[in-house]
């Protein structure tokens, strides 16, 4: 399944997964977090995994990419 | 730099998530930082002859003129001996604002470390977040 992590200022990220139903997306999004534990980077998930839908605030990417890592 | 087609739009999930101040700041180890203040000390301030004093594995002694600079835990301290108190306060607002950099940039290396084996992109992009654009690094995954 595709997804996309947005790594923010101060510690944050947000991860947006792509594909598949909202189950499945749950589903990859803790597996992405244990991921980052298992690697030592304790992050914790900061309220619920939501939906995506208009309203929920999130990183909006505004339209460039500075480049590749 | 090329334009990317409102990636928001194709997300089924949205999730945060944060690492604690205390665990970002422990990031900023004396070994992390050591030579990233020192460049900074002697390209901002070289009149006053900035050096690194000493080291151990918790701590970091800077001189500045008349000032001793201690970072601890990612904490800056400033003790002036010399009655300046504005520009003691000024450096060490600067130092505190260097290492909340550093911090980032190492926080995003180990989420880059930790995704390396399910990477197929990595990109730094502008992004709008709480009413401010900001720079962020986006790694596209696949798992």
């Amino acid at each position: 399944m595709k997804a996309r992590v947005f790594v923010l200022e101060g510690g944050r990220i947000q991860v947006f997964v792509d594909e598949g139903t909202f189950k499945e997306a749950t589903e990859l999004t803790k597996r992405i977090i244990e991921t980052f534990k298992a690697q030592g980077l304790p992050l914790e998930l900061q309220g619920e995994i939501e939906m995506h839908r208009s309203g929920v605030e999130h990183a909006h990417v505004q339209g460039e990419v500075h480049h590749e890592l | 730099m090329e334009d990317i087609p409102m990636p928001c739009n194709l997300a089924v999930s949205i999730a945060k998530a944060a690492v604690s101040d205390e665990r970002l700041r422990a990031l900023l180890t004396p070994e992390a930082v050591k030579d990233v203040v020192l460049n900074f000390l002697k390209q901002q301030y070289a009149a006053n002859s900035p050096a690194l004093l000493s080291s151990n594995d918790t701590t970091l002694y800077y001189r500045l003129g008349s000032l001793v600079l201690t970072i601890e835990n990612g904490v800056v301290r400033v003790n002036e001996s010399a009655g300046n108190r504005v520009f003691a306060e000024r450096v060490a607002a600067e130092v505190s604002r260097l290492l909340a950099a550093a911090a980032d940039r190492l926080f995003q290396q180990r989420v880059q470390m930790a995704l390396q084996s399910v990477t197929t992109r990595a990109q730094v992009v502008d992004v709008n977040y709480e009413g401010r654009t900001q720079k962020a690094a986006v790694f596209s995954i696949n798992m």
